[in-house]
């Protein structure tokens, strides 16, 4: 995580945001004649590629056969990764289905409910799961690259314990701020389940857009929250406490601090490409049972203006009078029980 | 040279994996201060593009998913729900 580097972004989302549709009037032209899932995706391959191009950018400026450039272009780093990755891959799923990981002298215990644990995720949180793994065993693999004699000679012979804590510290704030956003994550998921509840009454009086707007608030006050987390975790990083030498006990500190660890980057970008997987599917199911069902034989965008007209109207309160002869299935895909309305609509829209 | 600086940029940056970050933390010290240079020069150069270059996509994406929100129908609300919320976490990991 990058505390310093994320501030300034974090501390915007606190500001006044500008209103919904001022933001949506950002988007390029050219991407609203695509539908709103179909643009999302196309902003999560905008943002892998960003990413890769802030690495080219970045290697631009490594160039050289020295060890450290050597090293920053990752080469080597990947080779020796991968070569360790292969030997490894089968005993590490071994000691990750509970039991003793061996490397050398260095041993690693992983105990029955820690490995129950993360089993547990694989099937409640898959990418957590992923995450997890790919995660510690790529600190695994760092913290054995100087342990093992790799082509007969230790890859660094000047490593000192502190380059490793040093390294985990930051990883270790990633942790707790990744687990500071799963909180989130359940808060939200909690705040979601009722504002469905309360929807499921709702849903006769055409209140979505007031409940969309709320969905959407409340989405951005989670990312609020979110914040506030970074900001708590920020100063608990600042009293972390590295262990030292002696009381270094790699069983307990691998486990206590990698069960999530950097790659966050990728996560990130992984939850929103998935996502993106679920919206498309999710889609395709509801307008697949309308169609099993009969409910829309024809998909109909109706104008907010016509629905608004034929559906109901507002009383002196505010309150939404519905005429529940009608069905209402959203704002712009609603198929009306009066099949003569619908049928002079779709005269009318040709 | 600030080896310290240089130490906490690497540490920091989202730019090398925890592996490499280690690799890079031993090999800094004995690095002459040309490749110290670089090296930090080059994190420097990925933390702005990355950083501008995320806020604005965070900023895409919101947008996006507001607008989507609220074209949303029930059901679809209601099976998205977790995908909404994953989103809200994604573009804070970034």
């Amino acid at each position: 995580m990058q505390h310093n580097e994320r501030g300034p972004q974090q501390s915007s989302i606190s500001n006044a945001q500008p209103p919904i549709a001022e933001r949506v009037a950002r988007v390029p032209e050219r991407a609203k004649e695509k539908s709103v899932v179909e643009r999302m995706s196309t902003t999560v391959l905008d943002i892998g590629r960003d990413i890769v191009t802030a690495n080219k950018k970045a290697m631009d400026n490594f160039d050289g056969k020295s060890p450290l450039l050597v090293a920053a272009q990752g080469g080597a780093t990947a080779l020796v990764g991968i070569g360790l990755e292969k030997v490894l891959d089968k005993t590490f799923k071994k000691g990750m289905e509970g039991g003793t990981l061996y490397f050398g002298k260095l041993q690693i215990d992983i105990p029955k409910e820690v490995a129950d644990q993360i089993k547990g995720f694989e099937r409640s949180h898959p990418r957590w799961h992923h995450f997890i793994l790919q995660s510690t065993k790529d600190l695994l693999t760092g913290t054995i690259y100087n342990g093992l004699a790799f082509f007969s000679r230790p890859m660094f012979e000047s490593a000192k314990a502190e380059h490793l804590v040093g390294s985990l510290a930051v990883n270790a704030s990633e942790a707790m701020f990744t687990k500071g956003l799963k909180s989130v994550l359940v808060r939200q998921s909690a705040v979601d389940k009722k504002a469905a509840i309360q929807s499921e009454r709702d849903v006769w009086q055409n209140e979505l857009t007031e409940r969309a707007k709320l969905r959407t608030e409340s989405a951005l006050t989670a990312q609020a929250n979110a914040k506030d987390k970074l900001n708590d975790l920020d100063e608990q990083l600042n009293k972390f406490i590295i262990p030292d030498e002696e009381a270094w006990a790699w069983q307990s500190f691998l486990r206590q601090f990698t069960t999530f660890s950097n790659p966050a980057t990728l996560l990130g970008l992984d939850m929103l490409g998935r996502s993106m997987i679920a919206f498309k599917d999710n889609l395709v199911e509801v307008r697949k049972t309308r169609k099993d069902k009969g409910i829309v034989g024809k998909s109909v965008d109706m104008e907010k203006k016509y629905e608004k007209k034929e559906w109901g109207n507002r009383d002196s309160g505010g309150r939404w009078q519905g005429n529940k002869d009608k069905v209402y299935y959203g704002k712009s895909n609603w198929k009306s029980a009066d099949q003569k309305a619908q049928e002079e609509y779709e005269l009318k829209a040709g | 040279m600030n080896l310290k600086q240089v130490r906490t940029k690497i540490q920091k940056t989202r730019l090398f994996s925890d592996f490499q970050k280690i690799e890079l933390l031993v090999k800094l010290e004995e690095a002459s201060e040309e490749d110290q240079k670089k090296l930090e020069a080059g994190i420097d150069v990925f933390n702005r593009e990355y950083e501008t270059r995320m806020a604005k996509r965070k900023e895409e994406m919101q947008a996006l998913l507001g607008e989507m929100v609220e074209d949303m129908t029930e059901d679809e609300a209601r099976l998205n729900q977790e995908a909404i919320a994953e989103i809200v976490v994604g573009l804070n990991l970034l």
